[in-house]
């Protein structure tokens, strides 16, 4: 794993098919499969990431990612433009998605009393290089958050919705989108202080 | 010009909101001299959180798309929009890859992808793309979905012969008809200064992206051993990366993944692939003729030669295999007709096989020490032979003695009837083996009661006492024949062996880190397969250990953790293998491979059996003959039976915990819990004649007698009860009797009851 420089080459700008707005796309893609592919191709990456953010491991935002791009396949033609912007549609998809799987139930798992783990003493030497760890380890800190922040955090970092497209899909009000935001990185950097994983590699003194 | 806005701390949430806004637009940090460092650093976290990319870690992002555009391509082709129950089989990444192969077959996904070229090619020269403006909304209006229907079924293509057209020979050797396969061959080139090259390849590919290929290096060209000859050079991609690694040197090449690619991360993993990924020969012009039939590879083949064009001083001939349109060949002659510059040749073709999902290598790309073992096999189930492994030695044979007389204790249990029916059973059951805690001393027993007496009816039977030396709170595991019983003592971290003719234990190995609570005997009582921890003490490893204190690792090269699962035959070990991530460290938890491991070689093999994370808590569970594997499916809800040797499973129509085959296979008892109690239910490996055997209000642990007849229930205590409670239960006429002890009532406990067979 290792981070790219998301800001400056973000999915949603790669590629010949950003010249299209998304609700352009949305609507050749109810014409062909290549213009599905470009759909596709154009929102895996968020829809992906914000699955990441909202469940615990990338086997499980693999197995959403395919239900929404599924459902996506089925429900394109029901999309209008002049209903709205296609993002938010999207993401409402994928947020049903992921509530959905939490919602299924939970098996009960078996105890294996005498399965001993031995934490690690010593950092792996892979461990030390910060930017090979750094994803894992902010995903890691996301666990510690309650749903709702997992979600607006998900929209808001990976799908890339402004906290109005936010507002209008979670009902809440733009301004207490904002609030939630701010108490949600809040959490997270005391989260990363406790785990001490720090804020951004160089650790306050205290 | 609008004046700076002022922010304090009571309207601080709406200046992060501004400034993450500018953050992401930007892709700049927001410098901000008159803010806390808390803030700061909250800027700084939200920085790190717009430059992560999970998706890195997708793996099955290719696979996706081509199964959608497939999809969408038969959506458009038919006018039917996919239901929901349509494209259902495909809800799981694990599941994708399955139902992909299982559609592509060995026509399915080639005939596919020929489709979506079609119409692609169609769709774009007949709607030359305009300029793009929104859709009235009417055209797009909401319509119900369509009941479900089924795909259209694939129509088989005729195998290429001198008869079919040039146009079609050339559009199938172009795009062979296949979603994954297995080559094993040789590639020889004659270099311009006259030294021939020769090297020996193997190439495992998947058309999502994955795969590996391996390669000798430079090889005598007068000729080579098979056998004895190493791979040098591994190339790997997950689908999203690749790289190339040196084995001898055990270090990546530096220009790994330096080049781009444009259908398969592996296109250019040396010379050999010309023959695997041949799109290159769609653009070429020249003179093409088909010109006779062969056998190759055992496939039958066409013969191309192909001219490039007048006077082109290189011809090449083509052996096309008949039926997927691969090439299984191609020579390159000077104009002489003659003199060959380059042959590259596959020996060994296996199409459409379950891609491994572990295949050495892959885990982790930057780990070239997955590739140490690597061999080239002779298949592409054989994918890697550890090189020190150690043949194990012939298995000492248990020598058959007779039962002697036992003492007698002066306890007796009383067997308490719960219901009416008189209990009257054939002695046949073998005796039951029980352990004793008694709380008011702690002191630990193993008794055992004659099956004579257990099953006659007798309301009491006399027990025979012997000690419990582990003083651990573990089941017994008896051999095939009972001749002898393991234990796991994991207070002082033994293996015991128990003989029940002399009622002696004996430490069979100390120390015995063992790391889960399971022992499997081998169908001969050779070998007991066991979890054992790893040096490190972050792992477990599958460790054999043999009657006379021999211990063989099975699979250490496979690493991370293992569980045995049981045995397929008396030399075919099954074990399950995943990567957990451990609190504090880095790394990716990933869904159990399940291998077979041989013990005379020490290969193994992966299965493909697809398992779900959730198989980690839900462990499968062999039948007693070998052949079937109870897996958890539907993500842990429910439980499917798998051959093992396909992908295909057979859903179990009942749901339960903690599922046990009964001896002859033919029922599995599960646990089930309806309105808080807890049932015991037996259903056939059919689904059908379900039925309760057994209520209680805590979980019951179900162990079966040895004919199949009776069942032995250990009842977890209750809530109001001080302890767990120990029943008998005869399947053949229903009759359930609680064992009790003379101790007081809740002042002891009778647990882990064993049949010695």
């Amino acid at each position: 794993m290792k981070e790219t420089d998301l800001l400056n080459h973000p999915p949603s700008q790669a590629g010949p098919a950003e010249q299209f707005e998304p609700e352009t796309l949305a609507q050749n893609a109810q014409k062909s499969p290549q213009s599905f592919a470009v759909l596709f191709d154009r929102y895996y990456t968020r829809v992906f990431n914000y699955t990441r953010y909202r469940c615990e491991d990338t086997d499980t935002a693999e197995d959403l990612t395919s239900l929404v791009f599924e459902r996506l396949l089925q429900k394109i033609h029901q999309y209008s433009a002049a209903r709205g912007p296609f993002e938010p549609w999207l993401f409402a998809i994928v947020r049903n998605i992921v509530t959905d799987h939490h919602r299924s139930p939970k098996t009960r798992e078996l105890s294996w009393e005498d399965f001993k783990h031995s934490p690690a003493s010593e950092p792996s030497p892979e461990s030390l290089v910060i930017g090979r760890e750094s994803q894992a380890e902010l995903l890691r800190a996301l666990e510690s958050l309650d749903e709702r922040s997992r979600d607006l955090l998900g929209l808001k970092f990976a799908a890339r919705l402004t906290n109005r497209q936010i507002a209008e899909l979670t009902k809440m009000g733009e301004s207490n989108v904002g609030v939630t935001l701010y108490r949600a990185i809040a959490r997270l950097r005391q989260a990363l202080q406790e785990s001490g994983a720090g804020t951004s590699g160089t650790r306050r003194q205290r | 010009m609008n004046s700076p806005r002022k922010y304090s701390s009571a309207n601080i949430e709406e200046r992060f909101s501004n400034d993450l806004e500018e953050l992401l637009q930007t892709g700049s940090l927001p410098v901000r001299q008159d803010t806390s460092p808390e803030y700061q650093e909250m800027l700084q976290l939200a920085s790190r959180f717009a430059r992560i990319d999970p998706s890195q870690t997708s793996r099955y992002r290719l696979a996706l798309r081509a199964r959608l555009v497939n999809l969408a391509t038969v959506q458009h082709q038919t006018g039917n929009r996919l239901s929901e129950g349509s494209s259902r089989p495909a809800h799981s990444s694990r599941q994708a890859r399955s139902h992909r192969l299982a559609l592509a077959g060995k026509w399915a996904l080639g005939v596919a992808v020929l489709a979506a070229v079609i119409f692609g090619l169609v769709w774009i020269f007949s709607n030359v793309l305009p300029e793009p403006r929104p859709e009235p909304a009417a055209a797009s209006t909401a319509s119900p979905l369509p009941t479900e229907q089924p795909l259209p079924s694939p129509t088989p293509l005729a195998p290429l012969s001198l008869e079919t057209p040039l146009e079609e020979i050339l559009g199938r050797m172009t795009s062979p008809l296949w979603s994954t396969l297995w080559a094993s061959g040789t590639a020889l080139t004659e270099e311009l200064a006259g030294q021939p090259q020769l090297s020996l390849v193997q190439a495992w590919i998947d058309r999502d992206g994955r795969g590996r290929v391996i390669s000798s290096g430079s090889l005598p060209s007068d000729g080579f051993d098979p056998a004895t000859t190493l791979p040098r050079f591994a190339w790997v991609s997950d689908g999203s990366r690749y790289a190339l690694y040196d084995l001898q040197t055990g270090q990546p090449d530096p220009s790994s993944g330096l080049f781009g690619w444009a259908n398969h991360a592996l296109e250019n993993a040396g010379p050999f692939m010309e023959l695997v990924f041949p799109y290159y020969l769609s653009g070429r012009g020249g003179v093409f003729q088909a010109v006779s039939q062969d056998i190759l590879a055992g496939r039958p083949v066409l013969i191309v030669e192909w001219r490039p064009e007048a006077g082109a001083p290189l011809q090449d001939r083509f052996w096309v295999d008949a039926e997927t349109g691969q090439l299984l060949r191609r020579q390159t002659l000077l104009a002489d007709e003659v003199t060959v510059v380059k042959d590259l040749r596959l020996d060994a073709v296996v199409y459409d096989q379950v891609f491994p999902q572990n295949l050495a290598g892959m885990a982790d790309l930057a780990n070239p020490a997955d590739l140490a073992g690597i061999r080239f096999t002779s298949g592409p189930q054989d994918v890697l032979v550890p090189a020190e492994y150690l043949r194990l030695p012939e298995p000492v044979q248990p020598t058959p003695a007779p039962i002697p007389q036992v003492e007698v204790g002066g306890e007796t249990l009383t067997l308490l009837q719960v219901d009416d029916p008189v209990i009257i059973g054939e002695s046949g059951s073998g005796d039951l083996y029980l352990a004793k805690r008694v709380f008011s001393d702690e002191t630990d027993g193993l008794i055992r009661l004659d099956d004579a007496c257990v099953w006659s009816g007798s309301a009491s039977c006399p027990v025979v006492e012997m000690d419990y030396p582990s003083l651990a709170w573990t089941p017994l595991y008896w051999s095939p024949d009972g001749s002898q019983a393991a234990h796991l003592d994991t207070n002082n971290n033994r293996l015991l062996l128990l003989d029940p003719l002399t009622n002696q234990w004996r430490a069979l190995l100390e120390p015995f880190l063992s790391s889960a609570q399971l022992l499997f005997w081998s169908p001969q009582g050779d070998w007991i397969a066991a979890s054992t921890q790893n040096e490190q003490g972050n792992g477990s490893l599958v460790t054999l250990v043999r009657a006379d204190g021999l211990q063989q690792l099975a699979a250490p090269e496979l690493g991370g953790m293992q569980m045995p699962l049981g045995w397929l035959a008396d030399d075919q070990l099954l074990i399950m293998q995943w990567e957990d991530v451990q609190k504090g460290q880095v790394g990716q938890a990933t869904a159990p491979t399940l291998y077979t491991v041989n013990l005379a070689s020490g290969a193994w093999y992966p299965l493909p059996v697809v398992l779900g994370r959730e198989a980690v808590g839900m462990l499968p569970v062999l039948s007693p003959d070998g052949t079937q594997l109870l897996v958890p499916a539907d993500g842990g809800a429910g439980w499917a039976i798998s051959p093992m040797v396909t992908d295909e499973l057979s859903p179990l129509p009942a749901v339960g915990m903690n599922p046990t085959w009964s001896p002859d296979g033919q029922w599995i008892a599960l646990v089930q819990v309806v309105e808080g109690v807890y049932q015991v239910n037996l259903v056939k490996v059919d689904g059908s004649e379900m039925q309760t055997v057994f209520e209680w209000a805590a979980f019951p642990v179900v162990t079966w007698s040895p004919d199949g007849l009776r069942l032995a229930i250990e009842a977890s205590p209750a809530q109001d009860q001080p302890s767990a409670s120990l029943f008998l239960l005869s399947l053949q006429d229903g009759a359930l009797r609680q064992v009790l002890s003379e101790n007081e009532p809740g002042s002891y406990e009778l647990r882990y009851p064993s049949f010695r067979p």
